[in-house]
């Protein structure tokens, strides 16, 4: 084949399954728009990748996924737009409230359990507020970086937590920078333990703060960000003996995969 | 009144409308299940990318774009792209060698196979694929389904990159050759 006489195409298939760097991708990119050989070859790639899908056995979803994802997730909006609701804000127009509309249902995902904690003691007439949504607009809370975290199955605490996960975000509004953190379905925390933020970057681990959970399987931490935060590309959750750990000691209990892009697909 | 299409349905939902999500749900939870579950080869996982893969839907800013292709292949996508990150985490955390991976790589038999064999129907594809080699029908199986990189399917053979990539290479082909058969057939 002579695709894999010439160096430059050695990286065809590398760059059609998704693999490598965005400089090497954009390197390729440039091959591939004058290499008549990778383009014959990434139409084949093409025809056949997207029917590989197709050959799969159709499965019956368990009775109880339907309430259990479209609950997460329409509880989540009304919380959100509850917080709308209580906040003071400017009128927003045009593009600039319809993006406004995307941010506040990206922080559906942390806000269902969240934010019903953090402003549960000055949120005292739900029905009022509900009633006020429609005349407030919101100049909402922006996530900047969201990351899914996945349940680490192998430490053994999640036996009868079949369905624990959780996210870590940056999230800002107009005059603070607040890190948030919520897992649920996650076991309680005993005696003087508690679970364990971790930032890291290039192997390198960051303590961003502690906090413990109760019957309820819900953690949440929110810390205020004053002076920044280090830089860091994942998050990872250990589950310590005590609030006092400098490194881990105890197993890991969760951690981040990418940083969440909707663009991917 | 005629049914939305799915892709009407998407822009409701970024309107913000609850009853088109549940309307996707309703037609494509089974679609989406099934993708995760045969790449996460658990329900626990599964359940975890499907809470993700409809939360994506739900507060996506890329859109549907219909000119682009139909929505079950988009949907697709995004279905086996989260869950082979759901999958790929697992494993990190796992921290082990992938032992049963690395024994049907050696071996040629094993889980891949017979999960090959119980998704046999009779669609395009498979019929297709039934005319692919053992190694061949491997090498698809881990880089699509499991979502291991060229480089991780290479190490687990002991072999070569170039080998594995000679090996898509004349699976594709192979694939292709069937499918336009078995289009010009019908």
């Amino acid at each position: 084949m002579s695709a894999r006489d010439n160096r430059e195409c050695e990286g065809l298939f590398e760059y059609l399954s998704g693999e490598g760097s965005d400089v090497e991708r954009k390197r390729f990119e440039k091959h591939l728009a004058s290499c008549t050989v990778c383009t014959e070859e990434a139409g084949i790639w093409r025809e056949v990748w997207d029917r590989l899908g197709e050959d799969l056995e159709i499965l019956e979803p368990p009775a109880d996924l339907k309430d259990e994802v479209l609950g997460t997730i329409f509880a989540a909006e009304h919380a959100s737009e509850l917080t709308e609701a209580t906040h003071s804000a400017k009128p927003t127009r045009g593009v600039k409230r319809f993006r406004s509309r995307l941010y506040v249902r990206g922080l559906l995902v942390v806000s269902a359990l969240v934010i019903p904690f953090l402003l549960g003691w000055f949120v005292r007439d739900l029905q009022r507020a509900e009633d006020s949504r429609t005349a407030s607009i919101q100049s909402p809370d922006r996530i900047e970086t969201l990351f899914q975290l996945a349940a680490v199955r192998s430490s053994g605490k999640f036996e009868d937590s079949p369905h624990a996960y959780g996210v870590a975000c940056l999230v800002k509004s107009e005059n603070k920078e607040q890190f948030v953190v919520y897992v649920f379905g996650t076991p309680k925390t005993e005696a003087a333990e508690a679970y364990q933020v971790w930032l890291l970057k290039d192997g390198k681990r960051t303590s961003a703060g502690t906090f413990t959970v109760d019957e309820s399987g819900i953690g949440i931490m929110a810390l205020p960000i004053e002076h920044g935060l280090p830089k860091f590309d994942s998050v990872g959750i250990t589950l310590e003996p005590d609030s006092r750990s400098d490194a881990p000691r105890g197993p890991k209990m969760f951690g981040s995969m990418k940083p969440d892009s909707s663009s991917r697909a | 009144m005629r049914n939305p299409t799915d892709g009407e349905l998407m822009r409701l939902i970024r309107e913000g409308q609850q009853h088109a999500l549940t309307e996707l749900y309703d037609r494509h939870a089974k679609l989406v299940y099934s993708i995760a579950y045969r790449i996460a080869g658990n329900e626990p996982l599964a359940r975890e990318a499907v809470q993700l893969v409809y939360t994506r839907l739900w507060t996506t800013k890329a859109d549907y774009d219909a000119s682009k292709g139909v929505f079950s292949s988009w949907l697709i996508t995004i279905t086996r792209n989260i869950t082979i990150d759901v999958l790929r985490c697992e494993r990190r955390h796992r921290s082990i060698v992938p032992i049963v991976d690395a024994n049907v790589a050696a071996t040629g038999d094993g889980a891949p196979e017979e999960a090959l064999e119980r998704s046999d129907r009779q669609s395009a594809i498979a019929t297709a694929s039934r005319s692919l080699s053992t190694p061949q029908r491997r090498v698809i199986d881990l880089l699509y389904w499991k979502g291991y990189t060229l480089k991780e399917i290479a190490e687990m053979g002991g072999e070569p990159v170039g080998t594995v990539k000679n090996r898509l290479h004349q699976a594709l082909k192979t694939l292709r050759r069937h499918l336009q058969g078995l289009k010009e057939e019908r």
